[in-house]
């Protein structure tokens, strides 16, 4: 089975935890443009119920939206009642690409970005031999 | 397409399906027209196809276009380095009884995922197919462009005619890109030793007197440097750097089995703690 990004994270957040690392936050934003999509897989929490998870994920899963002026509504610009068919106010903001990770120091200094999309996580079979697991746990360990 | 064709099919679904990445490929053939790969001990012609890698990588799939004239037609697979734009030194090989690994199908695959064959970035690789023996015969199939550099032999690889662009053996290769973190360059950190002192102040002082550019040393992004770029140095020596912070945000977490849950999180609510946004796409 395809273990999903997200998971990996999860597993590595859950591994840094029982290593002594408790000051490490994982989180997961979805983009605006997938809003309508169904996030229960994606935090697995029927594992039952997914193809592409095996456990209950922890990390918090939020929703990024598209409100440029702050006004807490969805912005409607072309007046047809439904939110604007655009990307949210993050993924604009950090310029982002879908399965970027973004990595910010205990000041909330960015540090750096990699796409996930490129560099594989997944310490088991397909990523096994690019150590990309063991590199992004020593880079967060390095700024712990 | 027979059983064992899709029990293949499935088994290696995984790996091609989830966003591998493709490093190289030359699109399937159109036709059955391709190189004759046989050697019978004197003569005959081995076809090596030339690929580029741009970051370093690990190897994870070969998709080779290509099926047996002869049965058994047994061949060697050869991954080789580049040397001075041919063939060179050996990385790995398989032996292939193309007879048995096509199932019907005009290709056959290898994967490599276990194997951990790493290729450097910003060099040239070679494929290779040799005959084993005098009774296999093996056709790979021509690419369907004329743009791609290959080389043949005609003495299993002793020597390799010169290179040549146009329709090669056609071919596919699947690799993983290796992570190596990219942090921002130190900002004045003018003479590339990790500290940022006053022996860069005498650096950029005489970049600015001499007129000459030195990378890194615009310090205010004005486009020139000058004296503002050395008291921006000096300021930065005696207050540190400034960091860079993106916008700030609160969403609600809606993730029942996080701690967090029902909360407003961001990244000011993590601050104290290393801290990691993941951008991804529910469903």
């Amino acid at each position: 089975m395809c273990r999903h990004r997200f998971g990996v994270l999860n597993d590595m957040f859950l591994e840094l935890q029982s290593e002594g690392y408790t000051e490490v936050n994982i989180s997961g934003i979805n983009g605006f443009q997938y809003i309508d999509n169904d996030y229960h897989c994606m935090v697995c929490d029927d594992p039952d119920g997914c193809s592409n998870c095996d456990g209950i994920r922890v990390l918090p899963w939020v929703q990024d939206i598209d409100d440029d002026d702050g006004d807490g509504v969805w912005d409607d610009e072309d007046g047809d009642g439904e939110p604007d068919v655009t990307y949210g106010d993050v993924w604009e903001d950090w310029e982002i690409t879908l399965r970027d990770l973004i990595f910010l120091d205990r000041e909330g200094n960015y540090i750096t970005r990699l796409n996930l999309t490129s560099f594989n996580p997944d310490p088991t079979a397909l990523g096994e031999c690019t150590g990309n697991y063991d590199t992004i746990k020593d880079l967060i360990i390095s700024l712990y | 397409m027979n059983l064992k064709a899709i029990i293949l099919l499935l088994a290696i679904s995984p790996l091609l399906g989830q966003d591998r990445s493709l490093v190289f490929t030359t699109g399937s053939p159109s036709g059955n027209d391709g190189f004759m790969i046989q050697h019978d001990g004197s003569t005959g012609q081995s076809v090596s196809d030339r690929f580029y890698i741009e970051s370093d990588m690990v190897l994870e799939a070969l998709k080779i276009y290509a099926s047996n004239i002869s049965e058994p037609a047994n061949a060697t697979i050869i991954l080789q380095a580049d040397n001075n734009n041919s063939p060179g030194e050996e990385i790995y090989s398989w032996q292939v009884d193309i007879s048995e690994e096509t199932h019907g199908n005009n290709y056959f695959l290898i994967i490599t995922t276990d194997l951990c064959i790493y290729l450097d970035e910003d060099n040239f690789y070679w494929l290779t197919i040799h005959a084993n023996d005098s009774d296999s015969q093996i056709t790979w199939f021509y690419s369907n462009n004329a743009t791609f550099p290959y080389s043949t032999s005609n003495d299993l690889g002793s020597n390799w005619a010169e290179t040549t662009t146009g329709q090669c053996g056609a071919l596919s290769i699947w690799a993983e890109y290796i992570y190596e973190p990219e942090i921002d360059d130190l900002i004045g950190d003018i003479n590339g030793d990790g500290a940022v002192n006053i022996l860069d102040i005498v650096m950029l002082a005489n970049a600015a007197l001499s007129g000459d550019n030195l990378p890194g040393g615009d310090i205010n992004g004005d486009g020139s440097i000058n004296i503002l770029d050395i008291v921006g140095l000096v300021n930065i020596i005696l207050n540190g750097a400034p960091a860079e912070q993106l916008s700030e945000w609160l969403y609600e977490d809606i993730n029942e089995n996080s701690d967090f849950f029902a909360q407003m999180i961001g990244p000011e609510v993590f601050n104290g703690n290393v801290s990691l946004y993941y951008f991804g796409k529910a469903g």
